[in-house]
């Protein structure tokens, strides 16, 4: 490929996981938050309503920086691939508008109202404030898998002078590959909230700070982990079906195998010797075509079926896939053992414990990572499978220097993000789950405004959460 | 060109002039930022768009996904043909909500983002002008409806006027926002800007209507040849008029609409101007990308209609939501949202 396109590639890659580091993390708090927020709402208890602010303000400062790093994502098609825009254009763009329309909104409206309207509104619009949050990233998470879905298994549209044209919405929005990759994704993105949650409990265990809320913390975490990172690997499995039905050449990347034929072994760990077309790893005989096909003689396709110019790069696909299967494997393992020692009311004295759990933080964004590397660079050498390559897609007018120039800001800034999203995500564990909030309304006064005031928060049935010390 | 189309092109010039209103505001108290020295006012300016901005900026990226959708061929070449302005725009973006993100989480090193917000808005506001410029006055097209000429091509006086003349809009914007929300010192101090804003923007409309009848002939001829082009420049006038006025006699919500009604003129002539073309044809060729020759197929414009349906409504009930929680003034300096 030229170097025009991979630049493009790159730049668009980096724009994209900067971006997905972010989404999978401010999902997961999403989840924290609403479930701290139902706790809060049935107790009443100032303690709950710390932890409420705690999650809404981790989750505001990931979303923020989500944002930040996304914004460039809407316009990126048009800057880098126009070729693409033009020939998909009337399909792909649908959901993002979609997404806009439906979501963009109120997930920016509401986030607003939580953040900055807490003594404008009763408890009960507040409560819901943030279930609409909640839900609205969801709806974000869905259109932007339906675009990202249909990439990989086009359907509803047939092409007309160089352009798809749309025959079918339905058939457009739910394509083959969406169901599985929306639940995979979104599990992995509670599983990434449920490590981060229970990282900054065991901290706050380790340090014997915040003890109470915690252990409280830490009992979610360890539920909705266990629950999502068990599930995590069959709902992977319906999605591997998937694969090889719709797209035989990444599984047969994933896994290395060149040869079409049945008794097809599954690999644990190892690598691809391109050269001569075959895994050299650790490996169940018989397991690739028995996980595939429940049977030993059940055939899979290799990556001799197509051309050479046709095939994804094997030699990474297999390791990323393979890595991620590894670390989500351990990821399950680590949530499992919590389970146990929790029943064995152990869980809190048990040290080395809370110093994995705090480690493996970054883990499950990684395997997020990996697991978008996966899917995304088996769609190669197709931007569109099987209608548009990558390489066709390009902006034929953007020069090599342009994007080359772009890219080194583009790393600059988003890595400033980055730092700066870490300083903010340290101060606000440092802080705690403490009344007193950051933002305006430290800085409050006790006098009432005295110019409107019909904005004066007004006390009365439903305000009892916000009694007690502010 | 089918009513459908037209009817989309309607839409997207509301949402580009929706977005030039609100977060023109934004961008615009982000520019005054860096004009005021007075902590107090500093401090008032910025909790003065703390809920908003966000969802502001929602409608940029909303007009992105739409035009895509509806008008691909304009969303191809004109993100690819203008490359670096809109990635300056989006830089100067990216650095202003990380400024306003950390400024949010009293970060102590939030100061020294100060830089960021402003210079963010600046750099934003000043090229989103130069785009504009570029849009209104056509760029070189190849045969692809591609973007055929060089960077320089999009820097030429005209654009460079329309960059500063969409900074004093934006300026003029955030001054009477600031206005309409601030009280005490600042309120003062906001206001005294919105007088010199607002004649700012009046002489930058008057300096950019005269290059343009010098320059942008073809446009400025269709604007002048069709009644609504008219009632564009007495919006553009008379809003402008209305904020003076009535900001005088101290009715800053009535000044900010004047000042809004004034931007909404300025997306009309463009509008009115363009039509029936979307992004004309510099190189006179005749290869400009029309609402017609640009629109998506049939059966997506109803789609997105039927979206549109939806999503404008609920955007609706969001954004009344959000004004409706913070409405009014900020009381005294510490006592914010």
């Amino acid at each position: 490929m030229s170097t025009a396109v991979e630049l493009a590639r790159i730049q668009f890659a980096l724009t994209i996981g900067y971006h997905f580091m972010f989404v999978p993390v401010s999902m997961g708090l999403g989840l924290m938050m609403v479930l701290a927020a139902r706790r809060y709402r049935r107790s009443g208890l100032d303690t709950d309503r710390s932890s409420v602010d705690l999650w809404t303000r981790m989750f505001a400062a990931t979303f923020a920086a989500g944002v930040a790093t996304g914004l460039t994502m809407e316009f990126a098609f048009g800057t880098n691939w126009s070729a693409y825009s033009r020939f998909v254009g009337n399909i792909f763009g649908a959901p993002l508008a979609i997404e806009g329309l439906l979501s963009f909104f109120v997930e920016s409206s509401f986030l607003g109202i939580v953040l900055f309207g807490k003594d404008r509104i009763s408890n009960r619009a507040y409560y819901a404030s943030v279930w609409i949050v909640f839900l609205a990233a969801l709806n974000s998470a869905f259109w932007i898998l339906v675009a990202n879905s249909w990439m990989h298994t086009p359907a509803g549209f047939a092409v007309e002078n160089g352009q798809a044209v749309l025959t079918n919405i339905w058939a457009a929005i739910f394509t083959k590959s969406l169901a599985p990759r929306f639940v995979h994704t979104v599990n992995a993105t509670f599983m990434t909230g449920a490590f981060i949650t229970a990282g900054v409990a065991a901290h706050y265990l380790l340090k014997r700070r915040h003890l109470d809320f915690a252990k409280r913390a830490l009992v979610t975490a360890l539920i909705v982990g266990t629950i999502t990172s068990v599930a995590q690997p069959f709902i992977g499995h319906w999605q591997s079906l998937e694969i090889t039905a719709d797209q035989p050449m990444k599984m047969a990347a994933m896994e290395g195998i060149y040869q079409t034929g049945s008794h097809q072994p599954l690999s644990i760990y190892g690598w691809v010797d391109t050269a001569n077309g075959r895994a050299v790893s650790i490996q169940v005989p018989d397991g690739l075509s028995l996980m595939l096909g429940l049977d030993p003689d059940h055939v899979v396709k290799g990556l001799d079926s197509v051309p050479p110019a046709d095939r994804p790069n094997a030699q990474v696909l297999f390791q990323t896939w393979h890595l991620m299967l590894g670390i989500g494997t351990l990821l399950a393992a680590i949530m499992v053992i919590g389970l146990y020692l929790l029943w064995r009311r152990r869980l809190q004295f048990s040290l080395p414990y809370l110093k994995v759990l705090r480690l493996a933080m970054p883990l499950p964004v990684i395997t997020c990572l990996l697991g978008w590397a996966t899917t995304e660079m088996g769609r190669q050498p197709w931007i569109v499978q099987g209608r548009l390559r990558t390489i066709d897609a390009v902006s034929p007018t953007v020069s090599t220097g342009e994007v080359a120039t772009t890219l080194a800001i583009l790393v600059a800034i988003y890595s400033g993000v980055f730092v700066a999203w870490l300083y903010v995500v340290r101060s606000i564990v440092r802080k705690g789950p403490v009344p007193a909030p950051v933002g305006a309304e430290e800085a409050a006064g006790p006098e009432p405004p005295a110019a409107r005031p019909e904005q004066v928060s007004q006390p009365g049935p439903g305000r009892r959460f916000r009694a007690g010390p502010s | 060109m089918t009513a459908l189309q037209v009817g989309w092109f309607v839409v997207v010039a509301l949402f580009v002039a929706a977005y030039a209103i609100l977060d023109g505001f934004d961008l615009g108290v982000g520019i005054l930022y860096a004009a005021t020295r007075d902590r107090e006012h500093r401090e008032a300016l910025h909790e003065s768009i703390s809920p908003f901005w966000d969802g502001n900026e929602v409608w940029l990226i909303l007009i992105g996904g739409l035009v895509f959708a509806v008008f691909p061929a304009v969303y191809a070449a004109a993100l690819s043909g203008l490359y670096l302005l809109f990635m300056l725009v989006l830089f100067g973006l990216i650095l202003r909500s990380a400024a306003l993100g950390l400024y949010y989480f009293k970060v102590p090193a939030a100061r020294r983002w100060v830089l960021a917000f402003s210079g963010g808005s600046v750099l934003a506001g000043f090229f989103l002008g130069i785009i504009a410029g570029d849009l209104v006055r056509g760029v070189p097209l190849d045969a692809n409806g591609d973007f055929a000429g060089g960077a320089g091509a999009l820097f030429d006086p005209f654009a460079i006027v329309t960059g500063l003349f969409a900074l004093a809009v934006f300026a003029n914007q955030g001054a009477a926002w600031a206005a309409a929300k601030t009280s005490g010192p600042a309120h003062a101090l906001s206001r005294g800007m919105r007088r010199w804003t607002a004649w700012a923007t009046l002489g930058m409309f008057a300096l950019t209507t005269l290059l343009a009848a010098l320059l942008v002939t073809d446009h400025a001829r269709a604007l002048a040849g069709r009644p609504l082009g008219w009632v564009m420049v007495a919006l553009v006038v008379g809003g402008l008029a209305v904020e003076l006025v009535l900001g005088r006699r101290g009715r800053d919500r009535a000044a900010f609409f004047g000042a809004s009604a004034a931007v909404v003129g300025l997306v009309g002539i463009w509008a009115v101007g363009a039509y029936p073309n979307i992004v004309p044809d510099r190189g006179g060729a005749g290869r400009a990308l029309t609402i017609a020759s640009a629109a998506a197929p049939h059966a997506s414009l109803v789609a997105m209609a039927v979206v549109a349906a939806i999503g404008i409504p609920l955007a609706a009930v969001c954004f009344t939501a959000v004004y409706r929680t913070f409405r009014g003034r900020r009381g005294t300096s510490h006592e914010g949202y």
